[in-house]
Order: C-alpha cells, then sequence, then structure tokens
C-alpha cells in the first residue's frame, strides 16, 4: 500500500499515489524472508529426497558445535573445509545481496559490509564452538550482541555499512526458517494460550503508560501513544505502524527509538541471568521472555541465550515465539486501527490524521508470519509420513539439522546486526517524565508477564 | 487535479522511501525497519514534521513532488 514512484503525471502535476500492491511482494524484507526461507526448505527437501543431502550440510556447516580445545583444532577445521566455508559465503551474499539489491540496497556498500558482517559470525560460532564457552557464559546472541555494541560505538563504523547489518530482515527469515521444525500442532494447541496471556499483558502495559504519561505527567498524548505501543506490543515497528494514525510528531517515534532499543538491550543481558538464578524451566523463561521483550531481535537473543544455558533452546525459542509473535505480532493492525478510531472519535478533529480503516489489519500485518505458518505445516505434512524410527536416523540428521544450523546463521547475522547498528550517540535524548512512564509500563509489564508465565501457566509452558 | 484528491504521497514533502526513513530518524533500523510490512505507507511529512499515510488527504500545503525530489530508485530526500 505504499506509493509508488510514477507521481508525477503526464499533465505535469502531482498524481494521486497509486498503491503498490503486487509490487509489496519484492520490495518489502517480509516476503523476501517468506520466499527465501520456504526456497531453503524446498530446497533442502528436494535434496534429501534425491539423496543429495550432502549439499545441504556442506552449506550449512558452522564450527559452533565443534568443541574444540585448542586453536589447531579449530585452525584444522577451517584449513580442511576452507572451500565450503567460501561456497557458503558466496550462497548468503548471492541471497542477501540481490534480494536487498531489489529492494534499493546499493552492492557496493553492501558487499563489503556483508564480508565484515560474515567474518565476525565465523568468530562468534568459533566462540560458541570452544569446549569450555559455557562455562564461562560466553553465549553466542550475548556474545555477538556486546561484540557488536564495542565494535559500533568505539570504532565507529561508517553508516553506510548498516545496508548490510538488516536485524529485520534476519530475524524474520530465522523465524520462516523455525516453522520448518515447528510443529502445526503446538501453534494451533498453545496458540489462544499465547494469544490470551500476551493481550492481557499487552493492554494492561499500553495503558499503563498511557495513563501515566498523560494524567501523571502530563505529556502529549500522541506521544504516550507511540511509546504505549512501542512498550506492550512490538517495539519501534508498533510505535511506526500508529504514528501515522495518531499523527505523531517525528521527535516521538525517536524518542521510542531510544526507550525501546536501551530498554531492550538491557532485558537481553539481564533477563537470562535472572532466569538462571530462579532456575525457570526453558518454556517457561522462553514465554516470560516473549511478554517482556519489545522486539522480535532481541527477544530471540534472550530467549535464546537462557535456552542454551538451561540446555534446551528449542523449547525456549518455542515458548517464546507462540508469546511473542503469535500473542503479540499478529495483532498490530488491529492496534493501528483502534488507535485512530481513538484520534478520531475520542481526541480532537484537528490532532487527528486520518479514519480508521479496516483494511489495515492486512496492509500492517506483519506478511513473514505467513512464511512461519506455511514453513510448520509444510515440514508437519512432510515428516508425518515417516516413522519415529525413521525421522530420528534419516530425516533429522538430514534435513532438520542442517535447516537448523542455517537457521542459526540468519539469527548470528541478526544479534551481531544489533550490536553493530546500535550507535549510542546517534540516539534522542529522552526527558525524566517520558523515560519514568515507559519505565514504570517495563515494570508492569515485566511483573505481569512473569506472574502469568510462572505461577499461572508454568505447567502449561514447561510442557508444550 | 481537484485538491480534494491529492494525496500525501504525491507531495514533496513527503518522505516515504525506507532509506529515507531510515536516515531521517537515526536507530530505527537497529530493532525495526522501514523495510516492513508494518510500517505499509506511512511516511514523515516534512512541513509538519509529523507522520501520515501516502494515501491521507493533502493539507493546503500540499507541494506536487517533482521526479528530482522522487528520484530513480524511491531514495526522495526529505526536504
Amino acid at each position: 500500500m505504499a506509493t509508488t514512484q510514477e507521481a508525477w503525471n503526464e499533465s505535469g502535476e502531482a498524481a494521486k499515489p497509486k498503491p503498490m500492491g503486487w509490487k509489496e511482494l519484492y520490495l518489502k524484507e517480509d516476503w523476501w524472508a517468506v520466499w527465501l526461507g520456504l526456497g531453503l526448505m524446498i530446497f533442502a527437501i528436494l535434496l534429501f529426497e534425491a539423496g543429495a543431502s550432502g549439499v545441504l550440510k556442506a552449506l550449512a556447516i558452522n564450527p559452533g558445535g565443534l568443541k574444540w580445545s585448542s586453536l589447531d583444532q579449530l585452525g584444522g577445521h577451517f584449513t580442511q573445509n576452507a572451500n565450503l566455508y567460501l561456497y557458503q559465503f558466496l550462497f548468503w551474499l548471492v541471497l542477501f545481496g540481490v534480494t536487498t539489491r531489489i529492494m534499493g540496497a546499493s552492492l557496493s556498500q553492501f558487499i563489503p559490509a556483508f564480508i565484515f558482517l560474515y567474518v565476525l559470525s565465523i568468530v562468534m560460532f568459533a566462540i560458541a564452538g570452544w569446549a569450555n564457552a559455557a562455562r564461562f557464559n560466553l553465549e553466542a546472541p550475548l556474545v555477538a550482541l556486546i561484540l557488536g555494541l564495542v565494535i559500533a560505538n568505539v570504532f565507529r563504523l561508517p553508516a553506510w555499512m548498516d545496508s548490510a547489518f538488516r536485524v529485520e530482515y534476519f530475524i524474520k527469515l530465522g523465524i520462516v526458517l523455525l516453522g520448518a521444525t515447528f510443529p502445526i500442532t503446538l501453534v494451533l494447541t498453545a496458540g489462544p494460550v499465547a494469544i490470551a496471556q500476551a493481550t492481557f499483558i499487552s493492554l494492561a502495559t499500553c495503558l499503563v503508560i498511557y495513563f501515566v504519561a498523560t494524567r501523571m505527567f502530563g505529556l502529549d498524548r500522541r506521544l504516550a501513544a507511540v511509546i504505549g505501543v512501542g512498550g506492550a506490543v512490538c517495539g519501534v515497528s508498533a510505535s511506526m505502524a500508529i504514528a501515522a494514525s495518531v499523527n505523531a510528531k517525528k521527535e516521538h517515534l525517536y524518542t521510542s527509538v531510544t526507550l525501546v532499543v536501551v530498554w531492550a538491550l538491557v532485558m537481553i543481558l539481564v533477563l537470562p541471568f535472572v532466569s538462571r538464578a530462579m532456575g525457570l524451566n526453558a518454556g517457561v523463561a522462553g514465554a516470560w521472555i516473549g511478554t517482556s521483550e519489545f522486539a522480535d531481535a532481541a527477544g530471540f537473543a534472550a530467549s535464546s541465550a537462557y535456552g542454551k544455558m538451561a540446555g534446551n533452546e528449542d523449547l525456549a525459542v518455542k515458548a517464546f515465539v507462540l508469546m511473542k509473535v503469535i500473542g503479540r505480532d499478529l495483532w498490530i493492525g488491529i492496534w493501528s486501527i483502534v488507535w485512530a478510531a481513538i484520534a478520531t472519535i475520542v481526541w480532537e478533529k484537528k490532532e487527528t490524521g486520518r479514519t480508521p480503516d479496516a483494511r489495515e489489519i492486512w496492509w500492517r500485518f506483519p506478511k513473514f508470519v505467513i512464511g512461519f505458518f506455511a514453513a510448520s505445516m509444510l515440514m508437519t505434512i512432510f515428516t508425518g509420513g515417516f516413522s519415529a524410527a525413521d525421522f530420528n536416523s534419516a530425516v533429522r540428521p538430514n534435513l532438520i539439522l542442517p535447516l537448523t544450523s542455517l537457521r542459526t546463521w540468519a539469527f548470528i547475522f541478526c544479534f551481531l546486526s544489533i550490536g553493530l547498528t546500535t550507535r549510542f550517540r546517534d540516539l534522542h535524548s529522552v526527558g525524566w517524565k517520558t523515560f519514568w512512564a515507559f519505565t514504570i509500563g517495563v515494570g508492569v509489564n515485566v511483573s505481569l508477564g512473569y506472574m502469568l508465565s510462572v505461577h499461572v501457566f508454568g505447567s502449561y509452558w514447561s510442557s508444550i | 487535479m481537484d485538491p480534494s484528491q491529492r494525496r500525501c504521497g504525491a507531495c514533496r514533502f513527503f518522505t516515504g522511501a525506507p532509506a529515507a526513513l531510515e536516515r531521517a530518524i537515526p536507530g530505527l533500523n537497529i530493532l525495526s525497519s522501514a523495510w516492513g510490512s508494518v510500517r505499509a505507507d506511512t511516511g514523515l511529512c516534512g512541513q509538519s514534521d509529523t507522520f501520515v499515510t501516502a494515501a491521507t488527504r493533502a493539507c493546503t500545503a500540499f507541494s506536487g513532488a517533482t521526479p528530482e525530489d522522487i528520484g530513480p530508485s524511491d531514495n526522495r530526500r526529505p526536504p
């Protein structure tokens, strides 16, 4: 539904903007995540059926599972597999380079930046593959985030490198690939619980932030709405989605960016260790992180890190996805409509930008979720024809594990990109009233999430 | 053109291109993206400094965009 570039008609006057329509299928990263994720999955199934899974395993190579104990051992791995890493690099470079170019990125900027990202990712995997990594809490998501932050804020990378540090694109691809290991039956059975829990907490958090901001601190209600959904639904993406609904100012969104980024980073680093100190089950912690973290990428980093600490990454990530993606992200269009209605009907007309439009539910729908559902259904159907023994002896090592490795690559690209794009000096200064309104909401969000995930639905999330 | 048919997306003050939006709001790309579906056609009005959609009915400050404003690859410059 975005504008086309043909806004200047033949008669020389500004034309009415046309909907993006089908162009969205190749101009939005959500759709590219769907095409790449499903394409990779189908490619993997075809290779498996043809008995050529070695190709897929080669493309999915990483040193994360090496458990090396000496640099000679690590060096030997890279020397022995140098050609495979070269093919893999070219594979990712072509996939991401071509698609980001179609979306408008410059290849002269993308290629050098992606080389840098790939090399750093290899380093991350190598650290994660050290035999003593777990002993020193060197979980790949946390190390990637911290290393990225240090590089971005100490060495001042040029801004053009951001063209390859596409946090959202990588996480969306990772989520679609995650669908390949996510039984559709789990989505159908656990989805309603996740939606109920997430909706309750999101509503409470948004209302708390809004009323604290407006009633206690007298802040602009457009700002209150923008940071309210930022803290309650899905961070900056939610803030941007309702910004036009309430006619928010640029500084309102800029403020939301700062608050969301700072608190999301704090929670990535804190929630896994708090969960461990409490001895939480991986599924319970994943659900808690799913209600507490604002952004998908940040939540994945936290849930994946804790899952590794607890020895069950799969469970933590699954609970997180159910809570965050199914429970919160899907409904962003409805939030946008509700705020447009409030702005139009309740607030003064002069402050409103437009009237509510039900079609926004689809326009603002995070389309990558379609890929997640499709991957889940496709793999559930495909693997349904195998016995448990065949699944474990053939399907898991030759199809599921290589796809999981490709997904991990996408996540490592993402976690590094979070750090590499976070330049604290670029963030907007935030007033104390705004900070406290948001922070009180965060406190409510985290507390309610803990209560429901641990005490009310604890047995449920630990057994999904 | 009938003034009532004018929309923000065709105005020179409208920034709707993803790259331009991410330049206009540093940090937007850290945990979000201007290339995502969720943004839909939301863009930034350089005249009022507020967010509008491309389909929003234009205000009295409407000024038609020129091809130079729009550019060849949707990288419309903020005014």
